[in-house]
């Protein structure tokens, strides 16, 4: 009996050392985002970025838009890329061998010709079928690549080596794009310092419930649904406080797939985006990043935090778990290709701060709650649970996350204040107060399944690419 | 004679207005790109002065749009805040008849309405 | 992030601290919600004002650019309700936003007009009282006011301010000096030991685009100084003010020991396009990197390169691609002679010359 009281006290230990750790990066991310926030704005508040929409001496950059069975809204969104304002631009839509008809709405409504491309295959990558371009001059910068399905990684290749320009754009093609996006996220590529900026990520928000006309956001609503609404907090507390505050450290280790620019010369030294992976965006980052510390080469990740994407996210819980289950799959992935990185001093914050925290905090951390959990229940059927310290640990920490979602909302509501309408604000107070019972213990299951699929290196894993990536929706990573 | 003006510049369109107003002109107003393309669906105005950079659609494409029809040529204004040479020259190749660089002076907008109007 | 003990244990802390920390928490998530609340009412009390006045603003401003100064009017007529609503510092803060963006699109009288409602107005002071704001990004702001009003008279206080400690406010002081003289302003450049950044020399172009009459000795000195990015920047602000005179000394930048200041040297001399311009790039060209390489074929493609065919058909044989295609647009782009010579070339039916040959031709018709 002595022996299990000793596991036990050591196991509750271990629990309060991680627990501790855990609040305090809660507090570390709060203050840090709120720091780099106000820095941000006050710069953008006299910020003419129109200046940039008239210059020619913007750096070059190639938008690559991949798409799998887009047919119904394709024509609609290459549509709202075009119209971007960006003097140096191209934007390039990869066709990953859809079985619909995307490529022929594309041809049809954009009056496009096949036309003979030289592509330099700098990164190996699936065969491509053909590059057509527009008759019509108003739609010169189109490209319009049709290649054989390879899964998205593959496409952002072929994206990649069609690319004339030294930046390049990922995006999700369903994604709604700002017209302005591209002047705000070229602006870190043209302060000076020593620091080359490799890469800029840029903020994913939730689209579901807003109006929108001609591929274009015409007005910002909370979504009606619960699960959005979870999400778009979720969306709030990973971009307005996760990202802000790594990047301060410039220790940021993720840019969503669905809006991110990099350096293309970076990338191609790297060996572009790696398909052996579920988690292709956050893993390439880590690569690049990698890359730049092992060569001692000064660099900068950067991050602008204005809503400049957006994109529906899942309603369902069926396809919400089957992302999360993803990203966690992602995660582990890269954590595991690059483990040599961790606390690993040569790597600098990278190895030290940010892989530690992800390995612990992001990717431990639903899985620690899960065994706490069943812990408890354990103990509460043999009785050695202590009611009423368990009840207000527990209240303590719920207030804890609840508090650091409104943190999340104060943060919109005194920066981009995208929801007009004060009653989506209280509405969205009231989600950060449901969210810990009905979102959370369900996104702490689909990590909980991402990691069982991982040990059992299901075998669907080649199906992914077969399956396309229309469900595959970047990742965004929140703290939760 | 009627002018459709494009901008999405809402103090800007309104002197643009004021301004063609006092000459006398009939203005129709499309504050971007879709409401000006939405507008050459109802039929050939006398002239066209657009922006360049808009909502929904290109001032580019508006001339494209307008040069495909089967209209008795219709003079385009471009009033852009883009300047560069390689930007003029497309509108010119489009069909532009006439370039005119923010910033800008309502003034001479309006002589040159007038030049292109009489010479018609 | 629930985490639970299973026991209790004397690892733990006691149970009271626990509370005293929940309940702390708890203060701060209630003072939070609080402050989300009184934002609120806040934003949609300012978003009301802000309705109800931008269009009357916009009406006085319209009403300005129109207005015509007579003896029995020498002052444009400001309603009583608009001279009253400017007690208001954050509503003189709207007029100002939109005076600002109303002048940046105008130019002549219009202009001139907006300037005088921006000094009956008496907005200046506003603008001149941030310059003192210890908030740097206020000062920036008051600066930029400054500078788009033409407020000359407050040239002295804005030079100062182009050696705050603040880089940002240092950037726009510099840029508004520019602004409201022209080159002249630019003196700052035979001094600076930092680099310009390139947002900040995209600014200054901007700036520069109405100016004329280019200082000729400053270029020179500009194009030798010790600082990389004013070379630079010196070589685009001749390539946009198309300053055929100083070619020669352009092209001595082609031997420039910085790879950036070269190849913005052969894009200016693109952009100037004198008739040994060809003849200096094809030169210039073995001593080059990569980016130079190919800028400089870009450039005789630009230009025309019927003199240098035999150097272009020279290039179609080097092993990269990159070069390859670059040659075969140059060539195309020169006309019939450079077609002719893709068409001699031995190994036009194989890959990779037939596939980089047809995309250099396509591209051109389209």
């Amino acid at each position: 009996m002595r022996v299990i009281w000793f596991i036990a006290d050591g196991l509750t230990y271990c629990f309060w050392v991680y627990s501790i750790a855990l609040l305090s990066s809660y507090l570390f991310v709060g203050v840090f985002a709120v720091l780099e926030m106000r820095k941000y704005m006050r710069m953008r508040s006299f910020t003419d970025y129109s200046i940039l929409a008239s210059s020619q001496y913007v750096p070059g950059i190639s938008v690559l838009a991949p798409a799998y069975n887009e047919g119904a809204t394709i024509v609609e969104n290459v549509r709202s890329l075009l119209s971007i304002h960006y003097r140096n631009l191209e934007v390039i839509v990869i066709n990953d061998g859809s079985k619909d008809d995307s490529l022929q709405r594309l041809i049809e409504h954009y009056q496009l010709e096949r036309t003979d491309h030289f592509v330099e295959a700098a990164i190996a990558t699936k065969k491509i079928r053909g590059i057509y371009r527009s008759r019509n001059p108003v739609f010169h910068k189109l490209i319009v690549v049709d290649k054989d399905n390879g899964g998205k990684a593959d496409a952002l290749n072929v994206g990649i080596n069609v690319s004339s320009k030294p930046y390049i754009v990922c995006i999700d093609v369903d994604c709604i794009i700002e017209q302005d996006a591209l002047l705000k996220m070229a602006r870190p590529f043209l302060d000076s310092g020593d620091a080359r900026v490799i890469a800029s990520g840029g903020v994913v928000r939730i689209a579901n419930g807003c109006e929108i006309r001609n591929g274009r956001l015409v007005k910002v609503h909370l979504p009606d649904s619960f699960l959005p609404r979870a999400q778009t907090l979720e969306y709030f507390r990973a971009f307005l406080l996760g990202r802000m505050a790594w990047s301060r450290l410039n220790a940021l280790l993720l840019i969503s797939g669905a809006f991110g620019a990099f350096d293309k010369e970076v990338v191609i030294e790297c060996g572009g985006y790696n398909h052996a992976t579920v988690g292709e965006d956050m893993e390439l980052v880590v690569r690049m990043r990698r890359y730049m510390e092992e060569r001692h080469l000064p660099y900068k990740v950067t991050y602008i935090p204005d809503p400049l994407c957006w994109t529906e996210a899942p309603a369902s819980y069926k396809i919400l778990g089957r992302q999360r289950n993803r990203w966690t799959r992602g995660t582990i992935e890269t954590l595991s290709m690059h483990r040599k990185m961790c606390f690993n001093p040569r790597y600098g914050r990278l190895g030290m701060l940010s892989f530690p925290y992800w390995l612990l905090f992001e990717l431990l951390a639903p899985i620690v709650e899960f065994v706490g959990v069943i812990a408890s229940v354990i103990a509460c059927i043999f009785g050695g649970l202590n009611v009423p310290s368990f009840l207000t640990l527990l209240g303590f920490i719920l207030s804890f996350g609840i508090l650091f979602s409104v943190l999340s909302i104060l943060m919109e509501v005194l920066t981009f204040n995208q929801y007009k309408n004060s009653r989506d604000i209280l509405r969205l107070a009231l989600t950060a107060l449901l969210e810990p019972f009905l979102f959370h213990p369900f996104i702490v299951w689909s990590a909980i399944r991402g990691n069982i699929d991982l040990l059992r290196k299901k075998k669907g894993w080649g199906e992914m690419s077969r399956q396309g990536f229309s469900a595959n929706k970047s990742k965004v990573y929140a703290k939760s | 004679m009627k002018i459709l003006v494009a901008e999405d510049e809402p103090i800007l369109i309104r002197v643009i207005e004021m301004r063609l107003k006092r000459d006398g002109h009939e203005v129709q107003l499309a504050e971007d790109g879709q409401q000006a393309l939405d507008r050459l669906e109802e039929g050939p105005p006398d002239l066209i002065i657009t922006d360049i950079m808009m909502p929904y659609a290109s001032g580019l494409e508006i001339i494209a749009a307008v040069r495909a029809k089967s209209w008795p040529k219709v003079p385009v204004i471009i009033l852009s805040a883009m300047g560069q040479e390689d930007v003029v020259l497309e509108a010119f190749q489009l069909g532009a008849d006439d370039y005119i660089t923010k910033p800008f002076s309502p003034n001479e907008l309006s002589v040159r309405v007038r030049r292109l109007l009489t010479a018609k | 992030m629930f985490h639970l003990h299973l026991h209790v244990s004397p690892v733990m802390p006691g149970k009271a601290w626990l509370i005293i920390a929940m309940l702390t928490v708890l203060g701060m998530l209630v003072a939070l919600l609080c402050l989300i609340l009184f934002f609120l009412l806040r934003r949609s009390r300012v978003e009301r004002l802000r309705l109800k006045y931008q269009d009357l603003y916009g009406q006085i401003i319209q009403r300005a650019i129109f207005w015509e100064a007579t003896k029995e009017s020498p002052e444009i007529a400001i309603p009583f309700k608009v001279a009253r609503s400017l007690s208001r510092a954050h509503l003189r803060q709207l007029m100002i936003f939109q005076l600002v963006k109303a002048k940046k699109a105008m130019s002549g009288t219009a202009a001139a007009n907006l300037v005088q409602l921006y000094h009956q107005l008496a907005l200046h002071e506003d603008s001149l009282r941030k310059l003192t704001n210890p908030k740097w990004h206020l000062q920036a702001q008051g600066i930029q006011e400054l500078a788009v009003m033409e407020q000359r008279g407050s040239v002295t206080r804005l030079y100062r301010l182009t050696n705050a400690r603040n880089e940002v406010v240092r950037r726009e002081a510099q840029a508004a000096i520019v602004q409201l003289y022209g080159f002249d302003g630019l003196r700052f450049l035979d001094v600076i030991n930092t680099p310009l950044s390139e947002w900040q020399q995209i600014q200054l172009l901007r700036l520069l685009q109405q100016s004329a009459g280019t200082p000729q000795e400053k270029i020179f000195r500009w194009l030798t100084s010790s600082n990389t990015t004013v070379r630079v920047f010196t070589l685009r602000l001749i390539a946009e003010q198309h300053l055929q005179q100083v070619t020669p000394q352009v092209a001595e930048r082609l031997r420039d020991d910085c790879p950036a200041v070269r190849l913005q040297a052969i894009l200016c001399l693109g952009e100037l396009a004198a008739t040994d311009t060809a003849g200096l790039l094809t030169a210039a060209y073995p001593g080059e990197d990569l980016a130079g390489k190919l800028a400089i074929l870009q450039t005789l493609g630009r230009i025309g390169a019927e003199g240098e065919l035999a150097f272009l058909d020279a290039q179609l044989s080097t092993p990269d691609n990159r070069i390859r295609l670059e040659t075969a647009r140059a060539l195309v782009r020169t006309g019939e002679e450079g077609l002719k010579c893709l068409d001699r070339f031995p190994f036009i039916d194989q890959s990779p010359w037939n596939e980089i040959f047809q995309q250099a031709k396509t591209e051109w018709t389209i």
